[in-house]
């Protein structure tokens, strides 16, 4: 069950790749807390119950409706246009995930781990990759915003693989989570937009030499 | 003790917080620095000791929390005249005070913690509260600054992350054992070479964005430019040194292992990347701030140098960071008078500056003669012995090309302090220099730094050496 989760997660990234609307990327962040939040349950099962039980709400509270609704909020609140305008042609987006995915799928055949889930190592390592390249190649703040999330969303299937000997691990990466995403990067994107007037990061690039 | 420090450390950031009133946030600032001295004294006295198994008062931690102590304490007092001649409201000093007192817990932490998970989360809480200063001002500048701060940082704390996610499983079997640094050593023959050079990757480029190195040293640069000077000079010098310490307590689990030689061949070039980054920018640059934020990305070059070739290196490379954190925060500080005078951050529109003030004339002379690591800088001995470890190391080519770039460096930092200090101001936008007096805890906290700086080099005491030989010995 937990692999059937796993690649429909990968499948989001593809998805990621071309979507070409601000909206469908929210909606698609919704699913991928909520396909965490499954996977947790599934591979967890050894840890203790109040510790299970903060992970699951925060990946359900925190992931699929909190983030979601608040860049929903932001988008809304500064007029952002609706179009992701990448950089790139959504064909070669395409191409480089499924490059980044086949290429981690190749590197997970070459190494050996005992405490290491492959299935997981492939999804978070690649949704990590995807994360960042998607970073480089999308012009707007809140894209940049959305973007981490997902690499963040990566590291916290990285943490899963090993989550029931390392439960501090996942716990820290809850901390993470609630830190910067939602404490500091969310609302830091109202300033932005209040100054700027839209949420277009072409316009933070004052500060050069 | 540690966990009273943290829990009053918190209060303390949280009043300053809430408060309203200017002699009230100075009185709190001065038991801020009361609890950080009282915390030093106590560290020093439970030298050696591990508290709560996640804390630790070894060599490497002493020697950054006293330089801590110094640096935070002037930080501390040159606020108060800085925020003093800002129009501000009442919120944003009460915002600006917090941010600092949380700053300087959180590196605190950072620097005597011996998990890597632990030092990861105190690190990352440097990130929260520096971008809280560097928003001070809140111009577009400002905040432009302050998102490319907090992301680079963001996505950097997440590598490390990932690294140390790596390192547990690097670990195999043993990973129930925990992720301190005395588990690491124990199990560090044990390790999956594989999962350590990706773990080790991983979190050099995470901390890359504290210590200012290639690649994520942009981030540093406009955070440097953009926070008021007090914050430039912590970020410049002490939240460098609290990255160092994330990456150098893992180095020192990598150096025991077979794996050593080929993390020395990443650290080597980081380092030289870094000093060449630099060179290439600071021929360029007429911005002050970013003049030295740019030299930073030089010295923490150097210090990777240093602990790349190993023996002494690694003792001059540690103690070549203090030094380099006193006289750059000095720098910083004094940049502060400096904008008070010509009412710019830029080279041309500033000059005849001894002329001006001829107090503030010989301090940058000092100054740029330690910076650029002249005689009698203290710097100048640790470069010295850093290029000697280099010699022995036989990394003759590096060594070569780092000098080249290194005089290049000399050149271009020469050139506009000179500039500053003896021609007429080359721009039409300079204003008419203001002369202002500067109070004598400013100027006094500045001279304290570059005597100590040069003190500590030159004829260095033995108990300071000591604690430089045990934080170098962590490599062993």
């Amino acid at each position: 069950m937990t692999d059937i989760l796993l690649i429909v997660f990968s499948i989001t990234l593809f998805y990621f790749a071309i979507a070409n609307r601000l909206m469908t990327y929210v909606g698609l962040l919704t699913m991928q807390g909520l396909l965490i939040c499954g996977i947790a349950i599934f591979s967890l099962h050894e840890m203790n119950v109040i510790n299970l039980g903060t992970i699951l709400l925060e990946t359900l509270v925190v992931k699929a409706i909190a983030m979601p609704m608040f860049i929903r909020h932001v988008i809304k609140k500064n007029k952002i246009t609706r179009e992701a305008e990448p950089s790139v042609p959504y064909f070669v987006s395409l191409i480089v995930t499924t490059a980044i995915v086949v290429a981690t799928f190749l590197v997970s055949r070459m190494v050996e781990a005992v405490n290491l889930n492959k299935t997981f190592f492939v999804v978070a390592l690649s949704t990590i990759l995807c994360g960042l390249y998607l970073i480089a190649t999308r012009r707007k703040v809140i894209t940049h915003v959305i973007c981490y999330v997902i690499v963040e969303n990566g590291a916290f299937i990285l943490s899963l693989a090993q989550g029931n000997e390392m439960p501090l691990m996942v716990n820290l990466g809850v901390l993470l989570d609630v830190l910067v995403s939602v404490f500091l990067l969310a609302i830091f994107i109202n300033k932005v937009g209040d100054v700027t007037g839209d949420g277009d990061v072409s316009h933070l690039n004052q500060l050069k030499d | 003790m540690t966990i009273i420090y943290l829990a009053l450390a918190i209060m303390l950031g949280l009043v300053q917080f809430m408060l309203r009133n200017k002699s009230l946030s100075h009185i709190i600032s001065t038991l801020s620095i009361i609890l950080q001295w009282a915390f030093t004294v106590y560290a020093f006295s439970a030298s050696g000791q591990t508290e709560y198994d996640f804390f630790c008062f070894d060599g490497l931690a002493l020697v950054m929390l006293v330089a801590l102590s110094i640096i935070s304490t002037a930080a501390f007092c040159h606020s108060n005249h800085y925020l003093a001649a800002d129009e501000d409201t009442s919120r944003v000093r009460a915002q600006y005070y917090g941010a600092m007192q949380f700053l300087t817990m959180a590196l605190t932490m950072a620097v005597v913690s011996v998990h890597i998970a632990m030092t990861w989360i105190f690190v990352e809480i440097t990130t929260l509260s520096a971008s809280a200063l560097i928003f001070y001002r809140r111009n577009s500048g400002s905040i432009e600054a302050t998102w490319k701060y907090v992301f680079a940082c963001s996505i950097s704390l997440v590598f490390v992350y990932v690294g140390i996610l790596f390192f547990s499983i690097a670990m195999g079997e043993n990973a129930e054992t925990g992720l301190t640094i005395d588990e690491l050593m124990a199990h560090a023959s044990q390790l999956d070479p594989f999962w350590l050079k990706l773990a080790f990757t991983f979190i050099l480029v995470g901390y890359t964005a504290k210590m200012s190195l290639v690649p994520m040293f942009t981030a540093g640069i406009d955070a440097k430019d953009k926070a008021p000077t007090p914050a430039a000079a912590m970020l410049s010098s002490v939240v460098m040194n609290a990255g160092f310490v994330g990456f150098y307590r893992v180095y020192g689990v990598v150096a025991h292992t077979e794996v050593k030689k080929w993390a020395d061949m990443v650290v080597l070039m980081t380092g030289i990347l870094s000093i060449f980054v630099a060179a290439v920018y600071l021929v360029r640059v007429k911005n002050v701030k970013r003049l030295f934020a740019y030299s930073s990305v030089e010295h923490m070059g150097v210090v990777m140098l240093g602990i790349a070739a190993g023996g002494v290196g690694i003792y001059a490379g540690i103690l070549h960071l203090v030094l380099h954190s006193f006289v750059k925060s000095a720098i910083f500080m004094h940049i502060g008078q400096l904008y008070r005078v010509y009412g710019s951050k830029y080279v041309d529109c500033m000059g005849k500056y001894l002329n001006i003030s001829g107090m503030g004339g010989t301090m940058l002379i000092f100054a740029m003669l330690c910076i650029t690591a002249m005689p009698p800088s203290g710097m100048f001995v640790t470069e010295f012995m850093v290029f000697r470890s280099m010699i022995d190391a036989g990394q003759w080519i590096v060594m070569g090309v780092a000098m080249i770039l290194l005089t290049v460096i000399v050149w271009a930092i020469g050139r506009d302090m000179f500039s500053i200090l003896f021609m007429h101001a080359s721009s039409e936008n300079s204003k008419a220099p203001k002369i202002v007096s500067a109070p004598w805890y400013e100027t006094m906290f500045q001279w304290v730094l570059i005597i100590l700086s040069i003190w500590l080099g030159l004829s260095t005491p033995e108990y300071v050496s000591t604690l430089v030989e045990n934080a170098a010995a962590l490599v062993g």
